[in-house]
């Protein structure tokens, strides 16, 4: 659980970006969140100041710059249509920082393998700036459905694949990463992931049977992200070996891929 | 029941010390709920919305509030249902959480000492599998410091019973009321269902049974289905729904229960504002409380407890104690 200070913030959009019909970036200003808010951590969004959609909706940091934050959408239901569409001037209250980070500061690896899915690109750019700094070695491997879904914004030396094979590799990230990955023998490796739970459950069983040390960034139904509403359990192996319920707000959103348990 | 001293320090605030001991700001919106549960103002926190406290501190005072109500503490630990346990449903959600706590010693050690910290009223909320269940938790908290009384949730199988919610029957209800009557001399607050066919009837019970108040009300039963895969949305298939939503039904039932108990009766049901919690106050509620909104609006019961008070402390504006169950028809 992070022990960070909380806002709730109105955060006004500076900037709509469009990238695509299904896909936005939103640039939020936020001189108070911008520096404490870490790779790996999420915000939770008031969409509108209505009932309708009532609760918030989490999404990751995509990206910090300067006193900004960005968040990238895809569109899913009406939380996120209606952030799409946000116009410029808009305050979104937004709930931040929340959730832990992911493992950038580990030295136990010097490359890093991030592989996203879909809109799990989203916060790999703070990610991959992050690591920069720190004098790693950054590796993408973005799966999509098709070319115009592959998002690369902030990223950068990539290797892609898509269902329909209209990019990059056809088929699945993971079988792309498996017939990759000998070309990287002999350095220390670390997998960052972040994607729909079922391309995790098969990167997770992939990297655990290879041992290779592998985390990967959850996404739950939240009620609140602040740990009040207990709705956002996930699966892990406890001490005993067992599965237990964990408040992914709690606990997450970045699991390591040992722990995490995806059949319920 | 006991009336504190209220009404004659209505108009100005100051700190008196209650039977409790707890010191105790009168302000303009002051009530008490009878046995030493008295609040410096009628807004209290929903069980199950707010955990133990800890996590809200940071972005609400809650020292502003007249009270918080646990999360359900049980005899066990409880991990609670799979998930998914949750959705939003228009204007509203369901949960189906499974009253996953900490068991009643965890929170002895773990909870309390933060909760005493709080600078409000500390309720705990109790649920149990049978009658023993309940007068176990209880007794194990009698000793415990700083308990100014208890929510008796009886939205729940009695599994060592006949296999029905308690809180649908009034037997069960007046069973449970009467063995904790005799347990504590703490407040005693039954919390109702709205999954029956008369609420007053199970309030009436309570209250003959010995119960210092009654709140209401819990979540209605619901459930969200998927047509694609053709599965239930909740693990558990159905679940609780609370929210905006509820408002209609909560107001109705607690206008109901208003005029058929002598006891003070805590209203809920999709609170968001300052004008939803004083529509409750006019149906008869003596207080309110604060459950799904907080997860939208962290700080929003501090918000409501600071506007109520404010307009009971409006010159030539009515009395708190004349506003409650002033439904004109
Ligand atoms: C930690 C975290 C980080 C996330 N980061 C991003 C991000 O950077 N960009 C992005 O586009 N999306 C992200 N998501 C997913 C995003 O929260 C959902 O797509 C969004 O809540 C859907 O809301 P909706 O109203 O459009 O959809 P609806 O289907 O109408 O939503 C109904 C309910 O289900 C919830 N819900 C639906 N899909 C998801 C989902 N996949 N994950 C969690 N809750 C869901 C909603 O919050 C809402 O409570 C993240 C989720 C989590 C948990
Ligand atoms: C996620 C969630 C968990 C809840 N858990 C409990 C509980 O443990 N005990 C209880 O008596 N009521 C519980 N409730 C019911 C609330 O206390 C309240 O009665 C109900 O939600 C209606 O109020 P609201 O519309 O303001 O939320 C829970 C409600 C929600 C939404
Ligand atoms: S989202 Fe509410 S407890 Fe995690």
């Amino acid at each position: 659980m992070t022990m960070q200070p909380l806002y709730d913030l109105p955060l006004t959009v500076v900037e709509n970006i469009r990238l695509t019909s299904v896909t936005n970036v939103l640039v939020l200003d936020a001189p108070v969140i911008a520096p404490v808010i870490r790779s790996g951590q999420f915000v939770n969004v008031k969409v509108n100041g209505f009932h309708q959609p009532l609760l918030r909706r989490p999404l990751s940091v995509h990206r910090v710059v300067g006193s900004q934050i960005e968040i990238m959408i895809r569109i899913v239901g009406i939380g996120t249509q209606i952030l799409y569409d946000a116009p410029v001037g808009t305050a979104l209250q937004t709930l931040a920082p929340l959730g832990n980070t992911f493992g950038y500061n580990r030295d136990d690896f010097d490359t890093a393998l991030l592989v996203s899915g879909g809109i799990g690109v989203a916060p790999m750019a703070m990610l991959e700036e992050t690591l920069l700094k720190r004098g790693k070695k950054v590796v993408n491997f973005i799966g999509a459905r098709s070319a115009p879904d592959v998002i690369t914004r902030g990223l950068t030396n990539i290797h892609a694949a898509t269902d329909d094979g209209s990019l990059g590799f056809k088929g699945n990230i993971v079988r792309l990463l498996a017939e990759e990955l000998p070309q990287f023998n002999g350095e220390r490796l670390r997998v960052f992931s972040c994607g729909p739970n079922r391309m995790l459950e098969s990167l997770a069983q992939f990297c655990n049977e290879r041992g290779l040390p592998c985390e990967v960034s959850i996404e739950s139904i939240m009620g609140c992200g602040i740990g009040i509403c207990y709705g956002c359990p996930v699966r892990v192996r406890g001490e005993d070996g067992l599965a237990h319920n964990q408040l992914l707000c709690q606990y997450g959103s970045v699991i390591d891929a040992k722990e995490i348990m995806f059949e319920v | 029941m006991t009336t504190m001293s209220i009404s004659a320090t209505h108009t100005d605030s100051h700190t008196a010390v209650t039977s409790n001991g707890q010191s105790f700001i009168a302000t303009p919106a002051a009530i008490s709920l009878g046995r030493g549960l008295d609040l410096k103002n009628p807004v209290l926190l929903a069980s199950g919305t707010v955990s133990y406290g800890e996590e809200l501190r940071s972005l609400c005072d809650l020292s502003r509030l007249g009270g918080i109500v646990t999360k359900a503490i049980s005899l066990e630990v409880r991990e609670g249902n799979l998930p998914q346990r949750m959705v939003e449903t228009p204007s509203g959600m369901l949960n189906a959480i499974g009253l996953a706590n900490v068991g009643v010693e965890n929170f002895i050690a773990e909870k309390m000492p933060s909760l005493r910290t709080l600078g409000t009223n500390v309720i705990v909320n109790i649920v149990g599998k049978g009658v023993e269940d309940y007068a176990e938790v209880v007794t194990r908290l009698e000793d415990v410091e700083g308990i100014a009384g208890y929510e008796i949730n009886l939205s729940c199988p009695n599994v060592k019973g006949e296999c029905i919610i308690f809180g649908v029957d009034a037997k069960a209800t007046s069973e449970v009321t009467r063995t904790l009557r005799r347990i504590t001399p703490r407040h005693l607050m039954i919390k109702l269902t709205p999954n029956v066919t008369s609420i007053a009837e199970i309030a009436l019970a309570a209250e003959d049974a010995g119960a210092d108040s009654v709140s209401l009300i819990n979540t209605l039963v619901g459930m969200a289905v998927d047509y694609r895969s053709q599965r239930p949305v909740l693990k558990n298939i159905t679940g609780g729904l609370s929210g905006p939503a509820v408002k209609p039904v909560a107001l109705a039932k607690v206008w109901e229960v208003f005029q058929a108990v002598k006891i003070p009766v805590v209203g809920m049901g999709g609170i968001t504002n300052f004008e939803d919690a004083m529509e409750f106050f006019v149906v008869g509620a003596k207080a309110v409380q604060v459950g799904t909104q907080n997860f939208v609006y962290p700080n929003i019961s501090e918000k409501i407890a600071v506007e109520v008070e404010g307009y009971f402390s409006r010159e030539n504006s009515v009395k708190f104690s004349s506003f409650i169950g002033s439904l004109k028809i």
